[in-house]
């Protein structure tokens, strides 16, 4: 065999087995974790051209990606997409070892540095879910790492220490920056190497448990180069082209308000990734919850393959491995749906509906009507609303006197709701939704709720040149 | 083999040239479209964070407020006011500038305040305020955004609001509770003759306001007074020097129905 000088060449062997480059064996699924990986790595580098890390300007300079820089916000969009990807990668990766059973014997350590990658990316993940700097990103990891807090005796330390402070600010904020673009991406780094060391050059894949004869076998062979590089590259290119549609079509990265330390938002949601920890959380105390049950699980995945040490055989013939499958998914699956904030958390009726029509944070029905549909005036909804004509705005109206009168079933008597549209300024109206009712059960007093909404036609509509665009 | 391996490659690099055509012809586009929606979503929260700091000094359409704080959305501070303090930059660094800072003293006698405090307080947070600096680029950014109305350009007509009616008992008993609340410090129980410790009482203002200033209804006067205490002063009562003005922060539903309470 012709020995390499190259050190690129000598990272990947010069040809495969057949068996382990197959696809229906792998499904390239610690492929694809290396091209998200590498994705990201792209990626992040342009976003770090932009990027500043402080409290006064990390929100500006998102804003600024999406508003002044060219393809700033498809970068953006493919990053943040290609994080959440490579988790789900990861994750299935981590499934289909498990099912094949492929984790045990010399493949053991090969699992622990995978598990680890596993950890190391929900780091990255949650460190850069903080670098925007909005209302999103602040209160989910703030109370993301509230949860160290609770830790007996070193927590509040450990706390300060990643937070900067007793809550997140300058200090916490380059912190996690760090974090997300120096010393986890280097630790993820080591550990994919040894991972793919051990792949590549220790012990293979393991081959399919129904056994071809060893001669079959030594004839097929594949060749690095051309053939499997050829196939990666197209590979890497077809699904950045899924991508690319995905971001351009479907997908695009949050940007909530400003972070304000002074203003806890209506909802706080961690990111899909971690809502079963916050599901976690409401089941009981946020130390046993937040930082031993989520260590536990995380013990039990390390030493898994040193625990479970008979030979491999297919899932249908491990007794254990089927039940603790299902159970872990449907663990996994029933926090996370605990873990969204309609459980759990008691709301007002009426401050729900005020929040619906209002939201604070994306869009609403109210977003989306036309501009001049709102014209000035006071709207009183008593009882069934009698639209005066059928545009949205009408509709929209009789919709919010359905919400309202359903109030009464809360308990809320005589509820009714006054609208009151104004034209604040050139381009701007000011909306009032007020809901009426008489509260207390003897005494009827009248009480009311309000909202304030301001819309500006370039919120609703946005113009380009002059035209109005693709309405 | 080799050659399919080079198809697949080469039909995946045009699928990923193809997934671009989108992006690249409508990027000068979408982010004409964005900064847009972005300057408009800016003026939204500005117009926000005014309503919640400045309306009370500066009306809640920029029309003033008596005594506590000048007109921002009119003629006149849109065309004149740069020149009159001799500002040299644009009137958003104004805007901006004076936002953060805050003024210790009126730059015109009807602002003077009472000397003890500043006129208007600083709202920038490295300034002792509560603001950062992009919620008050939003607020200037709002206040600008004033300048179509108020150089005529573009003419609003205001919502005419069902008036409150001055005779609805329930008016006036919203008008008692705003009293209770503002007033009776200064000026003692309103039914009562006696006065407070600093101001007149209110018992026959209805009667003896009437007229007290030229050509004023009871009604007319009692407004200025809150609003423009310094506009008449009466004798062995006013010390403006000691924060006893009248100078409550009222809205306008509030005033009127204060108004009403007191000439019942
Ligand atoms: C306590 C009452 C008060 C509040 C609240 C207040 N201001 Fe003022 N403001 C004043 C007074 C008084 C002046 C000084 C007028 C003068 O110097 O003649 C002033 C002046 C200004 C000026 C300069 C106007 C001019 O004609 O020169 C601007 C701009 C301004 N304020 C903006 C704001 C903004 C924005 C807010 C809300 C964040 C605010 N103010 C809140 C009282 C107030
Ligand atoms: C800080 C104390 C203070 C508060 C609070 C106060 N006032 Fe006054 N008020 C005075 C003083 C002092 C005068 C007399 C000063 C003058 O004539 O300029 C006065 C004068 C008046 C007058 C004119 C009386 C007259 O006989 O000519 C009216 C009317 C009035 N206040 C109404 C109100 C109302 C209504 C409120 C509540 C919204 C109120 N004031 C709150 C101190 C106060």
């Amino acid at each position: 065999m012709k020995r390499h000088q190259s050190f690129l060449l000598h990272i990947r062997p010069q040809t495969f087995d057949a068996e382990s480059v197959c696809f229906a064996n792998t499904y390239y699924l610690g492929f694809f974790s290396v091209f998200f990986l590498v994705l990201e790595c792209v990626t992040g580098a342009v976003l770090m051209v932009y990027y500043v890390p402080t409290p006064e300007a990390a929100y500006e300079s998102i804003v600024r990606l999406g508003t002044e820089v060219a393809f700033g916000a498809m970068i953006r969009d493919l990053h943040r997409l290609g994080g959440e990807c490579m988790i789900v990668v990861l994750l299935l990766h981590m499934l289909r070892i498990f099912i094949a059973g492929s984790y045990r014997g010399q493949f053991a350590f090969t699992w622990v540095t995978g598990v680890l990658l596993l950890v190391c990316t929900l780091g990255l993940a949650f460190s850069g879910y903080l670098l925007p700097w909005d209302q999103l990103a602040y209160w989910a990891v703030t109370i993301g790492t509230s949860m160290v807090d609770t830790i007996p005796g070193i927590g509040v330390d450990l706390a300060i220490l990643l937070r900067g402070g007793l809550e997140f600010g300058e200090d916490g904020l380059l912190r996690f920056y760090l974090l997300h673009i120096v010393v986890l991406p280097l630790l993820a780094l080591v550990l994919l190497s040894v991972h793919y060391y051990r792949v590549a050059r220790l012990h293979g894949i393991a081959p399919p448990l129904s056994p071809k004869s060893p001669t079959d076998r030594e004839k097929e062979k594949r060749r690095l180069f051309p053939d499997r590089l050829l196939l990666d590259l197209t590979l890497s290119m077809s699904t950045l082209a899924v991508l690319v549609v995905v971001v351009t079509a479907f997908y695009d990265a949050p940007l909530e308000h400003h972070a304000d330390p002074r203003h806890t938002p209506a909802h706080t949601r961690a990111p899909w990734f971690f809502l079963w920890l916050q599901g976690a959380l409401k089941l009981g105390d946020s130390f046993a919850m937040g930082v031993v049950f989520p260590l536990l699980s995380l013990l039990g995945l390390l030493v898994l393959p040193y625990l479970d040490r008979r030979p491999r055989q297919p899932l249908r013939q491990r007794p254990l491995a089927l039940p603790l499958l299902v159970a872990g998914l449907l663990l996994f699956a029933g926090l996370s749906v605990l873990g969204l904030p309609r459980y759990g958390v008691d709301v007002n009726p009426v401050a729900a509906l005020l929040e619906e029509v209002a939201p604070e944070e994306g869009r609403s029905a109210l977003r989306s009507l036309r501009f001049d549909t709102l014209r000035q005036g006071v709207y009183e909804i008593d009882g069934p609303f009698r639209a005066q004509s059928d545009d949205d705005f009408a509709l929209w109206l009789a919709r919010l006197g359905q919400a309202t009168a359903r109030l009464g079933r809360h308990g809320y008597a005589e509820p009714r709701c006054v609208v009151v549209v104004e034209d604040w300024q050139a381009e701007l109206k000011r909306v009032t939704v007020r809901i009426h009712w008489l509260d207390g059960s003897e005494v009827r007093q009248p009480t009311s709720a309000e909202k304030v909404i301001y819309l500006h036609r370039a919120t609703v509509e946005p113009v380009v040149s002059g035209k109005e665009s693709g309405a | 083999m080799i050659q399919r391996a080079m198809l697949g490659a080469v039909a995946s690099a045009a699928l990923l040239a193809a997934s671009l055509v989108p992006i690249v012809s409508g990027e000068a586009e979408r982010l004409q479209r964005d900064a847009a929606s972005r300057a408009g979503a800016v003026i939204e929260q500005g117009a926000m964070l005014y309503g919640l700091h400045c309306r009370t000094c500066h009306g809640s359409r920029g029309e003033g407020v008596g005594q506590l704080g000048p007109a921002l959305g009119d003629g006149h501070f849109f065309t004149k006011r740069s020149q009159e303090v001799g500002w040299q930059s644009t009137l958003r660094e104004y805007v901006v500038s004076t936002t953060s800072h805050g003024r210790l003293m009126g730059t015109r006698p009807i602002y003077a305040g009472n000397g003890t405090t500043a006129v208007m307080p600083p709202w920038h947070e490295d300034h002792g305020g509560m603001l950062r600096s992009d919620e008050i680029a939003a607020i200037a950014d709002f206040v600008l955004n004033w300048q179509a109305t108020a150089t005529g350009k573009v003419e609003l007509k205001a919502l005419s609001l069902p008036e409150q009616n001055p005779q609805d008992p329930r008016t006036i008993s919203r008008g008692e509770q705003v009293f209770e609340k503002h007033c009776l410090r200064c000026h003692g129980a309103a039914n009562g003759a006696a006065s407070g410790p600093a101001g007149p009482p209110l018992a026959n203002i209805a009667t003896l306001g009437n007229g007290r200033r030229e050509g004023m209804t009871a009604q007319e006067y009692i407004r200025e007074s809150i609003l423009i205490p310094a506009a008449y002063r009466r004798e062995g009562y006013a010390d403006p020097g000691k924060g006893q003005d009248c100078g409550a922060v009222l809205t306008e539903s509030e005033l009127a129905a204060v108004i009403a309470f007191l000439s019942r």
